[in-house]
């Protein structure tokens, strides 16, 4: 994991052993706290969020060489964020989506290569989450929702049908990135 | 799923950036997300049916326009409707569902169909098995050389012929009118928001439907008991039961086709804001 602060490196050290005195578990906790801002950032319809990230960083970095005692990293980044996604709020103004928004003009051969990827990522996949998978995507428009509802109603609500596709779907995409920088590579 | 929670409707507002001006509200449930593991999962979850319905066309103007706009704007959501896109073209190769027509959902008219077939098949069916239990009958008759008995077989047989014959024709029929859409059943199903304005979906009833059925996907409903009022145009009222219970988060009941004619109608539920509306097609 890299951190790459804008300020003093000394100033950096500091704020690893704010975030706690093991260098190991400083790194730790601050990739951790950048995955949640990040997210955080993302949440808040930013198109830049990992730039945003270092801004957030780069203040909490000076705010906590000023001395002052702040016990919970977590509350000071994330209003930290806030202010940074606010001030990014007033004065960028939106731009349109790229035409391709979608990935729907994709190069023929990564599509593919993401295709055969995503075969062998669903062979991949435990029994059970395979067929509840096949079973999440079954039908196409009222066929679909009846397929869900029986899905819900197997597996005791529509929550948990959504985060069980979700964690498959996050398994998913995690091999098939592995798949396709393997192919790269 | 935790009670301290927001509700789904809600984490969508959120995540459809509808909060942004409410500055105590988006800043309560964004410290939520963050601190809470279980309500930023829950909140990702929703991210992904956020992009199924985009990607399905079941979201409405306002929600589409808010998925352009606002959600699709970071490069991350944007590679997550791209895997969402793959997952669905690989799954759509096994199924066997008719080709979506490339209409908005709101103006496609939704109707369930909910065939009694299966009820004339099992009688059918009964209906062959007693013809095989008499034939059955009739042989040891023969092999016993009892007259009567077998006269009494033929008979029997004869009838069960008949009535198979009967129930064949009614199936027939049956199928006959599903081959032309025509249901047993209408039913006017609503996702997600429901239409106040304007005529609703249409929903087609034919001289053979017998029933009129409505499903209101509510999320959060299941086991809930609601007070359902169905009105004209005119603010007639055209049915009404109370306690009804929604199973599955979903509100379902069915009424006598012949309460309707051609027109307009709204579903009233206790508690629940704004109406239901449909509009009644009678096909000849």
């Amino acid at each position: 994991m890299t951190a790459q602060p804008a300020s003093d490196p000394g100033l950096f050290e500091k704020f690893l052993v704010w975030l706690s005195a093991d260098r190991d578990q400083a790194l730790k906790k601050h990739e951790q706290i950048q995955k949640k801002i990040t997210k955080y950032l993302v949440r808040k319809g930013c198109p830049d969020s990992e730039e945003l990230f270092g801004e957030t960083r780069d203040r909490v970095i000076e705010i906590v060489n000023t001395g002052r005692e702040y016990d919970n990293p977590d509350a000071l980044f994330y209003s930290v964020a806030r202010n940074v996604w606010l001030e990014e709020q007033r004065k960028v103004r939106p731009e349109p989506l790229p035409d391709d928004f979608a990935g729907c003009s994709q190069e023929p051969e990564r599509k593919e290569l993401m295709a055969r990827c995503l075969d062998t990522c669903l062979g991949k996949l435990p029994k059970p989450e395979g067929e509840f998978i096949i079973q999440y995507y079954e039908g196409q428009g009222q066929g679909k929702i009846e397929a869900r509802k029986h899905l819900a109603a197997a597996l005791g609500g529509d929550n948990i049908v959504r985060i069980k596709a979700f964690r498959i779907r996050a398994k998913l995409r995690a091999c098939i990135t592995d798949c396709v920088n393997q192919a790269a590579n | 799923m935790k009670e301290s929670f927001p509700a789904e409707s809600k984490i969508r507002e959120y995540l459809l950036g509808r909060l942004d001006d409410q500055p105590e509200t988006e800043d309560q449930l964004s410290r939520q997300m963050i601190f809470d593991d279980e309500l930023s999962e829950i909140v990702d979850s929703v991210e992904d049916e956020i992009i199924e319905d985009y990607l399905d066309g079941t979201l409405d103007e306002s929600d589409k326009k808010a998925v352009e706009e606002y959600f699709l704007r970071p490069p991350e959501r944007r590679e997550k409707l791209r895997f969402a896109r793959l997952l669905r073209d690989r799954f759509a190769k096994n199924n066997k569902a008719v080709a979506e027509t490339g209409q908005p959902r709101e103006s496609r008219p939704v109707v369930v169909f909910r065939p009694r077939l299966r009820q004339s098949i099992y009688i059918g069916l009964a209906a062959a098995v007693l013809l095989v239990v008499s034939c059955v009958v009739y042989r040891a008759g023969v092999r016993r050389g009892v007259q009567s008995q077998l006269e009494i077989s033929r008979n029997a047989q004869s009838e069960l012929e008949k009535q198979l014959e009967q129930e064949r024709q009614n199936s027939a029929d049956v199928a006959k009118r599903l081959e032309k859409h025509e249901p047993l059943v209408a039913v006017a199903t609503f996702i997600g928001r429901f239409r106040d304005t304007g005529p609703g979906q249409v929903v087609k009833v034919w001289p053979g439907t017998q029933q009129v059925g409505v499903e209101i996907q509510m999320p959060g409903s299941s086991g809930k008991a609601y007070d359902v009022v169905v009105q004209s145009k005119s603010g007639n009222q055209i049915w009404a039961q109370a306690g009804v219970k929604a199973s599955s988060d979903s509100l379902a009941f069915e009424m006598l086709r012949r309460l309707f004619t051609a027109g307009d109608y709204c579903v009233v539920v206790s508690s629940q804001p704004g109406r239901y509306c449909f509009q009644i097609k009678v096909e000849k």
